[in-house]
């Protein structure tokens, strides 16, 4: 099992190196320069030549990618254009408040979504049942911003329930405990959007695998020797048909720093998501890189991680 | 109210006596200018309301759609959502008054030398800097000579470029620039290779005047690695820092030393939010003013029936079908005629802009000095002209198929345009519908904005949908003059007129407007005639806000719209 990881960590490396030239090419060989959106038009163009030659700009692919890689192995990863701030910097700023959105919304969704998907299936056909895969099926059709539209429309505005958008209320100078209700205030219509959209196919996935699982013959074994359908669920049932879940747990987990793009943006959240559309729209090359980086590591990690939780939950899965 | 009006004039009379004693001092200098009022306490009095209304304090929260890189040093660099908060913060020489004329601001008068190269500023005396520091000359030395250093990598190399003295700093074989002279603590003269309208009015008012005291003892080339001055800037506008929270707002309070009084709202806030939930914010009291994209009636009545007031301002822009015109089926004249032909502007102006604009035949605005008053042709929309314009042209109009030949070959055009403006996005399917009237087919190509920017300096382009600035002080050399055409310049349609060339140039050697007038009426006639682009329309930009908060003068030469005379802002009762 060790070897096995070690070897996972050590195949990350070509990986990384690859996603790393990908992501470089592909940013790079896009049209635009990070000053054509943000400076003023009539500035003359040899200016903006002279501007861009000093970030290097105007330097070959390769050579810009050998200079950037050889910084990154040191651990510098840049530093932003338009911040003219350390790249580790902005995101070490952002990454807390993707964190507290993300994780927050992904153990609510998981915690309440698992036990009603696995309800939903021990009572298939029930009321309940339906009740729960319309409400699943709302969730999972509907986009992002238009559902975190209507919260606004309806717990914001007219019920004024929730400040709109923001992380804390603008000039009230709140600190200690007051600035943590406050905050507190401010996540809670992200949260809710979030782990109401997620939940839907945690529902549904938890559901069909457990149904899945009832199929099986060990359970028809289980059922026939007579073991309390208590003990059949949760003893034989629901160990096997959490795999696929966890499957899309870690998925998930994998994206739980990019933040969710439009829901941040929605709310005007100061998170990831924001940030690293912004940056590709700026042309903030090393925050654009440095970014996306940092998401395909978590990536690479969090199906790393699946791979191991398969062991620990399916004796038969053996990593040799 | 006739009270106050007759008082308004007084002021206004007395402070324009006042200003000429102050400029005629020097009996050299031969053309005197001042600027029209000091503080331009006259419109304040006109819109006056009784003092005891005014009530002090409050807080004006603005909903910025983008956050603030926080590099708060306005020679440094140019990013708009950090000049925002900049034009409260700083102040250049002189500023643009509502009616578009040079007016005292850091200086209470100059004047130009007979050769009209050397500008004398007398500086308003007793300007203190945020931090208590008496503002002088030596500031406004500094911060020139800071713009002309070899190290210097921000967005005024230009300006800088046209004092004289620059070359000789720039190679080091100076100290100091020759060009930029302090005559006293409250005088500096700043003397300019050539005349050169548009550096004139950039020495002016577009360089901000940033303290000596902070800057002086680092060195230029790391100026902008200076984190903690960059994000604690010290000015001497209406407005100070007082908390800057990266990614969220930028906070400022009331300059308690301000040399105009001490504005009467507290805190000015720019604030990060969403286009889509703002209009729910200004509502519900969570900010106070908003810029508004779209001027749909049902929108407008909603921010109505909420007490919400909603002003306009029209910037020095036009929105513009541009043409390539060193494309062989464009560079006729008479093609660019049947477009405009072709193309029913007023509805764009009735049905897309729901009417908040103007039909544009020139670049500049109807209420721009070098507007022509007459003797324009207003293309008014007739697509049996456009095709007969075409057919003269040498294209073929074959009826039975609603198409267009040139040369045997039905004419195809691709047609730019950029996302995330929604205007633009309805323009581009009007515009291939209404060429397609007069047979000539349009591929739609959207893009993102700066990947549609490189295609149109590479060339790479037919037709593309844009809105195009102004040059400063009216110039229309950047854009329309034939050496500039890219890579040397911003004449993207590549426009080439002799004429133009000429006038272009010519009209920058005169400094008045006066003088300038004529040419750049001509310019506009022959543009009008020729029509590089062809102009659609200009723009009314809504702002949304707070109907209790008064005194907001909106400009267009202010980027936000807002920024003039901060201090004068209040809260009724």
């Amino acid at each position: 099992m060790y070897k096995y990881i070690i070897r996972r960590l050590l195949l990350m490396i070509p990986v990384l190196i690859g996603v790393s030239i990908i992501i470089f090419s592909l940013i790079h060989m896009a049209p635009g320069d990070p000053y054509s959106a943000m400076i003023d038009p009539n500035t003359p163009t040899e200016e903006i030549e002279n501007m861009l030659r000093n970030i290097g700009y105007y330097d070959s692919l390769p050579v810009k990618y050998t200079k950037w890689i050889s910084r990154a192995l040191t651990g510098d990863l840049g530093f932003s254009i338009r911040y003219q701030e350390p790249v580790v910097n902005i995101i070490g700023r952002r990454i807390g408040n993707t964190l507290l959105l993300s994780v927050l919304s992904l153990t609510l969704s998981v915690v309440i979504a698992v036990p009603l998907g696995v309800i939903s299936a021990t009572k298939q056909y029930s009321k309940f049942d339906y009740i729960a895969t319309i409400f699943a099926f709302i969730g999972m059709s509907l986009p992002a911003f238009f559902f975190a539209l209507l919260m606004i429309k309806f717990l914001a505005f007219d019920l004024k329930l929730f400040p709109i958008s923001g992380m804390q209320t603008i000039g009230s100078g709140y600190t200690g405990i007051r600035l943590v209700l406050d905050v507190m205030h401010h996540m809670m219509l992200p949260v809710i959007v979030l782990s109401l959209l997620q939940m839907a196919s945690f529902m549904r996935y938890s559901r069909s695998s457990v149904l899945e699982v009832f199929k099986q013959d060990y359970i028809r074994t289980a059922r026939a020797k007579g073991l309390s359908e208590r003990l059949v669920i949760y003893r034989h049932a629901l160990r096997n048909a959490l795999i696929p879940v966890i499957t899309l747990l870690s998925s998930s987990l994998g994206f739980i720093l990019s933040g969710a793009i439009l829901t941040e943006t929605v709310f005007s959240w100061p998170g990831m998501g924001t940030l690293i559309y912004q940056s590709i729209l700026n042309r903030d090359y090393p925050l654009v890189i440095a970014s996306t980086m940092l998401l395909s590591i978590c990536v690479l990690f969090a199906n790393l991680l699946a791979d191991i939780l398969y062991a620990v939950a399916d004796p038969r899965i053996k990593y040799n | 109210m006739k009270r106050i009006w007759t008082m308004g004039m007084l002021f206004l009379i007395m402070a324009v006596v006042m200003m000429g004693c102050t400029g005629t001092t020097d009996p050299k200098e031969a053309q005197v200018v001042t600027p029209e009022a000091p503080a331009a306490e006259a419109p304040a009095a006109v819109e006056s309301t009784p003092e005891s209304a005014i009530k002090e304090g409050g807080v004006v929260r603005y909903a910025a759609f983008g956050t603030a890189p926080g590099l708060f040093n306005p020679v440094l660099q140019s990013n708009s959502f950090d000049v925002y908060e900049m034009e409260v913060m700083f102040e250049g020489l002189l500023r643009k008054s509502m009616t578009n004329e040079l007016e005292a601001c850091l200086a209470e008068s100059f004047s130009v030398s007979e050769d009209k190269r050397t500008l004398t500023f007398k500086l308003r005396e007793n300007v203190k800097w945020h931090d208590g520091e008496p503002f002088t000359a030596e500031d406004v030395k500094f911060t020139f000579e800071f713009i002309c250093h070899p190290d210097y990598a921000g967005p005024y190399s230009a300006v800088a470029k046209a004092i004289s003295g620059y070359d000789e700093y720039f190679e080091g074989k100076a100290d100091h620039v020759s060009g930029i002279e302090v005559i006293d603590p409250n005088t500096v003269s700043i003397t300019t290779k050539e005349v050169d309208a548009t550096m004139t009015e950039k020495i002016c008012t577009s360089i901000l005047i940033t303290p000596k005291h902070i800057w002086e003892s680092v060195p230029v080339k790391q100026a902008l690695e200076q984190t903690e001055l960059l994000r604690n800037p010290v000015g001497t506008g209406p407005f100070k820092i007082s908390k800057f929270v990266p990614d969220q707002y930028v906070e400022m309070v009331a300059n308690d030393l301000y040399w105009n009084g001490r504005p009467h709202v507290d805190k000015y806030i720019v604030q990060v939010a969403n286009p889509e939930t703002a209009q729910t914010q200004i509502i519900n009291n969570e900010v106070e003013m908003l810029a508004v994209k779209q001027m749909n009636p049902d929108d407008l009545d909603y921010y109505k029936s909420a007490g919400v007031f909603v002003d306009t301002i029209s910037f020095d822009a036009a929105m513009n079908l541009g043409v390539n015109n060193s494309n062989e089926l464009l560079k006729d004249k008479r093609v660019r005629q049947a477009f405009a032909y072709a193309i029913d502007r007023e509805a764009i102006v009735r049905d897309i802009l729901y009417g908040y604009g103007t039909v544009a035949n020139v670049p500049y605005k109807p209420d721009f000095w070098a507007n022509p008053e007459d003797g324009l042709n207003a293309y008014t929309y007739n697509p049996q002209k456009a095709i007969e314009l075409l057919e003269e042209a040498g294209w073929q109009y074959k009826a039975d198929e609603k198409q267009m030949y040139k040369d045997g070959k039905p004419v195809k055009l691709s047609l730019k345009y950029y996302s995330g403006n929604k205007q633009v996005e309805s323009i581009a399917p009007f515009i291939q519908q209404a060429l397609k009237e007069v047979g000539v087919q349009i591929d739609l190509q959207i893009s993102e904005y700066s990947t549609m920017l490189a295609d149109m300096k590479s060339g790479d382009f037919e037709l593309y949908i844009a809105a195009h600035k102004n040059g400063v002080a009216g110039d229309m050399k950047s854009q329309y003059n034939s050496a500039f055409t890219p890579p040397n310049g911003t004449n993207y349609s590549r426009f080439s007129n002799s004429r133009v060339d000429e006038l272009s140039e010519q009209g920058l050697r005169l400094l008045s407007t006066d003088e300038r007038k004529p040419i750049y009426v001509e310019i506009a006639k022959i543009l009008n005639e020729e029509l590089p682009i062809v102009y659609l329309y200009h723009w009314h930009q809504g702002m949304a806000m707070n109907s209790k908060l008064k005194n907001v003068q909106l400009t267009p030469n202010s980027m936000l719209g807002i920024n003039y005379q901060t201090e004068k802002w209040y809260f009724e009762e």
